[in-house]
């Protein structure tokens, strides 16, 4: 809520119930939205990372967890909440479909 | 939303850090204790401490496993190592609870039953709550990576504020220096465990690469990591099962070194295999040797391939977090990282929530913070006490109690809950930070003691005579800790309370204004 144009911290004088859905909205974004991406990051990683299956799997889960880091910070340094919410939408959305469509590729040995 | 990068991480470091930190906290106490489960598992079963010496006997303590659980398909022994010369053993019938026993190395004969020190591990990895715990530490893990991060982003003199500690003025300074100076002491230990901590149980919560590389099919994923394959079942009974002793034996003579368990798989089909698993007590990732016999004949077939590259990896960073590895001076470096994790988490939350309840009472309104406060006495001041309380109820308790496991734990819950209470009902009017560190305190002083008198072969003096210091070692840390807790209850005796009440701390009412970037660091002039 507090989004300036002028761009120096503006007093608040009282928590409103804007800020605490603005909090709440970074929050559910940085978790679930995290989640989202880096669950479909270790999908398409599955399918894309150059090594034997069982190793693509192992290796694409670890790297998993970087990502949703990554993708957290992302969300709370973004500008407003709709800059934090379409990239990840978008981001997931496309690794998610990819792993889909590849997904036989995926499964080979 | 904030205009500088910094002040965003700032933003996100409060409540990332806020959200968790009482269950953090829980999870780190948990951990530090855990770091010597075995031991708290030993000095748990006075049964084990006047052992004779002699050589283990597997084959007995697997007919009582076998006893326990008819219908098991695959047992686990645990051969008696240097932490716990206990035999283990672990089975799960389909439909029943998991069973998981301590048995006489001698005779196989059934130890009385504890939680141990194996109660702060569960408590560690799942809160006591199952499958939805894993979920929830996990998320708390990741939180703690997340405000970890954050604080790095904000703090841009780590250097200079490690050498700031300002006790004197009182109040939030100290405790925000406390949380600064804990925070970057232990500050590459706590990146790896939340990492590491969050990355264990990865195959639980982040199926998405099993989902595509095998369909979601979970058993077969597993055998391949574990680089082994299933025998083939036969549909008849064994003709008999080789001696466990002459396996354990052959095995540790092959692999040069311990022997991690025994698996006993299809124990009631002609294709029994029993595989012999390596310690690697060594090696940071654990043993990667697995060596197989025929389960009637005992012959030895051949060793398993092995865990494929990437689950090395992953075995290695999960032991990193597991500490099995370099014996007692790791552990003890652990414990004391963990227990400055556990001074970070309890002064974060204390920053929090004294900053705000002054913020509310600079503005004159009601304080909805009172409960918060004393949830917070409950929980910081209230853990240790039940833990100690726990290591009570294993003496106190009659050994040959049913179900005295299960009322070791409900004590240690029943001494939290109550701890909780006396924080609500004696935080207006009382010092309840002092009741509870002084009684932990107390019970900490008195514990050898109590030992002495209730297991006078098991007491400090008694297992000095034996030389055996990992008795001695339990007594001797309750009363260093004993001492620890004694100063945390003298400085709580002192008048640090409210704004209100002093006014050098009251804060103008402009800056409450500022109240929710809480940007520690940043504001230090």
């Amino acid at each position: 809520m507090s989004e300036t144009s002028s761009g120096h911290l503006k007093r608040r004088t009282a928590v409103t119930p804007i800020y605490r859905l603005a909090v709440a909205s970074r929050i559910i974004a940085a978790l679930v939205g995290g989640y989202l991406v880096a669950y479909a990051s270790a999908a398409l990683l599955t399918v894309v990372l150059p090594m034997s299956r069982i190793n693509r799997v192992v290796t694409a889960s670890l790297l998993s967890f970087v990502v949703w880091t990554v993708v957290a910070i992302g969300v709370f340094a973004a500008r407003n909440a709709w800059r934090s919410w379409w990239p990840l939408l978008a981001g997931g959305g496309v690794m998610l479909v990819l792993a889909f469509v590849f997904r036989n590729y995926g499964m080979r040995p | 939303m904030r205009n500088t990068f910094r002040q965003s991480m700032a933003w996100l470091h409060t409540w990332a850090g806020l959200i968790v930190s009482w269950v953090l906290f829980a999870i780190f106490l948990g951990g530090t204790l855990a770091c010597f489960d075995k031991e708290l598992d030993y000095w748990m079963r006075p049964a084990l401490h006047q052992l004779k010496p002699g050589p283990p006997s597997m084959d007995a303590a697997a007919k009582t496993l076998r006893g326990m659980a008819p219908n098991a398909e695959t047992l686990y022994l645990r051969p008696p190592s240097d932490r716990d010369p206990s035999i283990r053993g672990f089975a799960f019938e389909p439909g029943k609870p998991y069973i998981d026993v301590a048995l006489n190395p001698r005779d196989g004969a059934l130890i009385p039953p504890t939680v141990g020190g194996n109660f702060f591990f569960v408590l560690h990895y799942n809160l006591q709550a199952g499958t939805l715990g894993i979920y929830l530490v996990g998320l708390a893990g990741m939180l703690m990576l997340l405000a970890l991060i954050s604080g790095v982003i904000i703090h841009r003199r780590v250097f200079k504020d490690f050498f700031v500690f300002r006790p004197r003025p009182g109040g939030q300074r100290a405790w925000l220096d406390g949380h600064n100076l804990t925070g970057v002491l232990g500050l590459p230990f706590h990146l790896m465990i939340a990492y590491t901590g969050v990355i264990i149980m990865m195959s639980s919560y982040m199926t998405a690469g099993v989902q595509i590389g095998y369909r979601g099919d979970m058993a077969r994923y597993y055998e391949a990591l574990s680089g082994t394959s299933h025998p083939v079942e036969q549909h008849r009974p064994p003709r008999r099962v080789a001696s466990l002793d002459k396996i354990l034996g052959d095995a540790v003579q092959r692999l040069g070194g311990a022997v991690e368990y025994l698996e006993i798989e299809h124990i009631h089909d002609a294709s029994i295999t029993i595989s012999a698993l390596s310690a690697g007590n060594d090696e940071v990732a654990g043993g990667r040797r697995n060596l197989i016999y025929d389960g009637t004949e005992g012959s030895f077939r051949g060793e398993s391939e092995g865990p494929p590259t990437a689950y090395r990896t992953y075995q290695f960073l999960s032991g990193l977090h597991r500490v099995q590895f370099g014996g007692a001076a790791i552990r003890w470096l652990y414990f004391l990282l963990g227990a400055t994790g556990c001074v970070m988490l309890a002064t974060a939350a204390q920053v929090w929530i004294e900053k705000r309840t002054r913020q509310v009472e600079a503005a004159g309104l009601r304080s909805g913070y009172g409960l918060v406060r004393a949830l917070n006495v409950g929980v910081i001041a209230g853990m240790p006490l039940a833990s100690v309380s726990l290591l009570w109820a294993n003496r106190l308790l009659p050994y040959e109690l049913a179900g005295r496991a299960g009322m070791e734990a409900q004590s240690f819950c029943a001494i939290w809950l109550l701890a909780t209470i006396w924080g609500v009902l004696r935080l207006r009017h009382g010092k309840p930070w002092r009741d509870l560190f002084g009684t932990t305190a107390a019970l900490l002083f008195a514990l050898p003691l109590m030992n002495a008198l209730t297991q006078p072969h098991s007491s400090l003096l008694a297992s000095i005579a034996a030389r055996d210091w990992v008795l001695a070692g339990i007594d001797a840390t309750a009363l260093a800790f004993g001492l620890g807790f004694a100063w945390l209850a003298w400085t709580s005796t002192r008048p640090r309370q409210l704004a209100s009440r002093d006014p050098r701390m009251a804060p103008p009412r402009s800056s409450v204004a500022r109240s929710e970037a809480a940007l520690p660091a940043v504001e230090t002039p």
